[in-house]
């Protein structure tokens, strides 16, 4: 063996035949050049002396309610964190002080602002501040082992437009990590001092530190200035699963979500570039120079008692996937900005809580987000594991749609929704929309989009889901069709097609009133059934409309132009 | 007559002692170095200014008398000379981070003679190691029967083990290996803290055009020496810098603080130093 093959990965080029992290080669499974590179480190990093403070700099702890990352830069093509004394992972001194001085600046007048971080005076005379920052550790070896590898995968256009290309990436992050930063001081302080120096690292940390904190990286479990609108739910699905199998709930998929259905949203109102502009003024973008854009929202997901379990399949033994159930938890979606006026973050947080509230009623998220969770409405399907479930809980219930039985309450909330949606032109300017834009599948315009429903006695009511299984009339079937899409087929081309139907059953709440005229919220067993359809021009679909026209068992149109 | 002594300095954080103007250029600030091996030092006057405003912080009215009195404008013969005098400290010991060390610290034979200059004593005829030399702490690879360590972006072959305690000044013998003086230069480079910097807006999280910088420090963990002198006076009241029975005490060096920067453990001894 050649000496240079003793030279550790993180050392060589990141180009082809030496180093490539970042490449994830799919058929490879586990076997990825980023879990040597990992275990690599975890050899070289001297794990048993955790990084301490020296006894004059002050600490606290916090831990990250999912993954962290400050990307060092180090590598091209690749996000990897900082790597620092000894091999520990790090989170610079500089890091913190640019994010304390943009919280202290929120917080503190501007004569204590130059105190702690040092800066110009009224006279332009530059002073040193007198806080220093000596950076984050993690506060044991826990985060070194192979959850570091974490993989990228942008799926926007495969989702939303004509099933473009998508592939995953590779990133190199910590996993719920808790770090202990340090602070000293060059001047005595006071004890109330030091609680306001604490009181501010507190609110730098709740805007998130490090990368992609819009997509819930770097995020702890508060956020007290920076949170539009929080909201409760719990839900159950199939996890995620990293490279190597190993089972992960990742909280960036309600980014992805609401980021899908604004996209949606406004290819419904206006042409595609404006679409594009509004989507990524609200959720962040890439790009060059000015192209780059941070967006206005962002979010943060903390589940406590969130599990991960095994789901076998009882029929194919072999099929065995990991599945969630959240518990009752937290989605707050954040303010990224703060120069927004009040009736702006208004009008942003009335829009967030609509799009919530469209996320709820037709879909899920996350994996399989199209379909109803099979366990709760098709028991006997035990194949696969499909589709996601989603409730709000208690303090969120007020979120809910009270329907009727004619469910018209859902239709008076799309046409709202739709509505609405242009009202947010302060953002941009909406250009009129002259056509649909071609390729734009899940559009959100009335000639695009039929939302059907009809209301479910019980959980063992629902009828469309064994549609997707069985004939729905006589031999007409839609299954596997261009309608439902299909997954994992090697006998179709492409092997997985995103399908052109949704299939959500949202549960019923009544409205009522308690003794001193407060509303209250009570649940009843009762669902809406919906589907929702973006028909395209073939016969499945033309059949298949057609028959719900004959409104079988109850279901009528509720939104969409027939 | 001058009573010698000498300062030993631990870096406990990265240490920034800039270059001036000239050296550095565009937006690398760039440490100081000595123009023979390349390696960083920290200037005289630095030190001296760091001890200087201790004092006049602890024990505010002697430090003109220990460091010298400053010129005032307009008066001639204002300034004094001052009792301490401080030379430049030069690297002993640079940590190299090394897979499997995880840290080897790296020296070359002129920067131990130096420090054998300056310590003299016990060390006074001891043999110099040549370069290649490794100390018995280390665990080299054993590459096709040879013995190798692995630096940042090369290998070394050792060329013997041998026992190196006496130069390390704490006696504790650490993971250690000369090498040439041609050589120090470049592992330096490579071995530095550095860092590149990128200012951020100040309402959003965006780089603010420009705002990119470079910073190098010499690591944490590098040892440093620096010769002192102390001119014999009629004061009764010895030099101690550090406080009653104290020869060693934190201090902060170089630029930086307030990123963390410059924290330093610094021990005083030789027979100037009041026990």
């Amino acid at each position: 063996m050649p000496a240079d093959d003793y030279v550790p990965l993180m050392f060589q080029a990141q180009v082809e035949g030496r180093s490539q992290i970042q490449r994830l080669i799919p058929s490879q499974k586990a076997d990825q050049q980023a879990y040597d590179w990992a275990k690599q480190w975890q050899k070289g990093c001297d794990k048993n002396n955790v990084p301490q403070f020296e006894s004059h700099i002050q600490t606290r702890k916090y831990q990250f309610t999912w993954r962290m990352v400050t990307n060092s830069g180090q590598d091209a093509g690749v996000i990897r964190p900082v790597i620092g004394e000894r091999g520990w992972a790090y989170f610079p001194g500089s890091s913190m002080k640019g994010a304390f001085l943009r919280a202290c600046r929120q917080l503190c007048p501007a004569d204590e602002v130059l105190l702690f971080c040092g800066g110009k005076d009224k006279d332009g005379e530059l002073h040193p501040g007198m806080l220093r920052f000596h950076g984050g550790y993690p506060n044991d070896a826990e985060w070194l082992d192979n959850s570091l590898v974490d993989v990228v995968h942008p799926q926007e256009d495969w989702q939303s437009k004509n099933q473009g290309n998508h592939s995953a990436f590779i990133q190199i992050s910590l996993h719920q990590p808790t770090f202990v930063f340090g602070i000293s001081s060059s001047k005595t302080l006071t004890s109330e001092q030091w609680e306001l120096v604490w009181k501010v690292w507190r609110t730098a940390l709740e805007q998130g530190i490090g990368s992609r904190v819009s997509a819930g990286y770097g995020q702890i479990a508060t956020h007290s200035g920076n949170k539009l609108v929080g909201f409760s739910l719990s839900g159950e699905g199939p996890a995620s699963k990293l490279i190597d199998g190993q089972e992960e709930f990742r909280p960036n998929l309600f980014k992805a979500a609401l980021r899908g259905h604004t996209r949606r949203l406004f290819n419904g109102i206006t042409d595609e570039a404006t679409a594009d502009r509004i989507t990524k003024l609200l959720w962040g973008g890439i790009g060059r120079g000015e192209d780059a854009i941070v967006g206005l929202l962002g979010i943060s997901f903390n589940a406590p008692n969130l599990e991960l379990e095994e789901w076998q399949s009882p029929v194919h033994r072999n099929n065995v996937v990991p599945i969630y159930e959240t518990g009752d938890a937290v989605l707050d979606v954040l303010l990224m900005k703060s120069d927004l006026t009040s009736e702006q973050q208004d009008e942003l947080k009335q829009f967030i809580i609509r799009l919530m509230k469209f996320a709820m009623l037709l879909g899920g998220f996350g994996k399989s987000w199209r379909r109803a969770y099979h366990p709760h409405f098709f028991p006997a399907y035990k194949r696969q594991l499909i589709g996601c479930h989603w409730e709000f809980t208690k303090r969120s219930y007020p979120l809910y749609i009270p329907f009727g039985e004619d469910l018209a309450a859902i239709t008076k909330f799309l046409d709202t929704f739709h509505d609405k949606g242009k009202e947010l032109s302060w953002l941009q300017k909406l250009e009129p929309q002259e056509k649909l834009t071609p390729g734009i599948r899940e559009a959100w315009h009335q000639s695009n989009v039929q939302v059907w429903g009809r209301l479910a006695r019980d959980k063992k009511d629902s009828l469309a889901i064994r549609w997707l299984h069985e004939p729905y009339q006589g031999a007409k079937s839609i299954k596997h069709s261009e309608l439902t899409g299909w997954s994992s087929r090697n006998d179709l081309q492409p092997k997985t097609k995103i399908g052109r139907i949704w299939h959500r059953l949202y549960p019923r709440f009544h409205r009522t009133q308690n003794s001193d005229g407060r509303p209250i919220w009570k649940p009843t067993t009762q669902y809406a059934e919906l589907l929702t359809i973006f028909p395209d021009d073939s016969t499945v679909s033309d059949d298949f409309l057609d028959f719900l026209g004959r409104k079988p068992y109850g279901f009528k149109q509720l939104w969409g132009n027939q | 007559m001058y009573q010698k002594a000498y300062g030993i300095i631990e870096t406990l954080a990265p240490l920034h002692v800039g270059a001036t103007a000239g050296e550095e250029s565009g937006n690398l600030n760039l440490i100081f170095r000595d123009q023979f091996t390349q390696t960083g030092i920290i200037p005289g006057s630095s030190i001296r200014g760091r001890f200087r405003s201790e004092m006049r912080r602890d024990l505010k009215g002697s430090e003109n008398e220990w460091y010298g009195a400053p010129a005032e404008t307009g008066e001639s013969d204002s300034t004094t000379e001052s009792i301490v005098k401080f030379e430049y400290a030069s690297l002993l010991w640079l940590p190299v981070f090394c897979p499997g060390q995880p840290v080897v610290w790296v020296s070359s034979p002129k920067l131990l003679k130096r420090y054998q200059r300056i310590v003299g004593g016990e060390l006074k005829d001891a043999k110099i190691p040549t370069k290649y030399t490794g100390s018995s702490a280390l665990k080299p690879l054993n590459v096709e029967g040879k013995k190798k360590l692995f630096f940042n972006f090369g290998f070394l072959e050792l060329k013997e083990t041998t026992n190196l305690k006496a130069w390390f000044p704490s006696g504790e013998e650490l993971p250690a290996v000369i090498v040439g003086d041609d050589e120090i230069g470049m592992i330096h480079d490579m071995a530095l803290y550095r860092q590149s910097r990128v200012r951020l807006k100040d309402d959003e999280k965006r780089v603010d055009g420009g705002g990119f910088f470079n910073t190098e420090a010499l690591p944490e963990g590098t040892i440093m020496v620096f010769p002192i002198a102390i001119r014999e006076t009629d004061s009764k009241t010895p030099w101690k810098p550090f406080g009653e029975k104290k020869q060693s005490g934190e201090i902060y060096l170089g630029g930086l603080e307030s990123i963390g920067f410059g924290n330093c453990q610094i021990t005083i001894k030789g027979e100037g130093v009041a026990a």
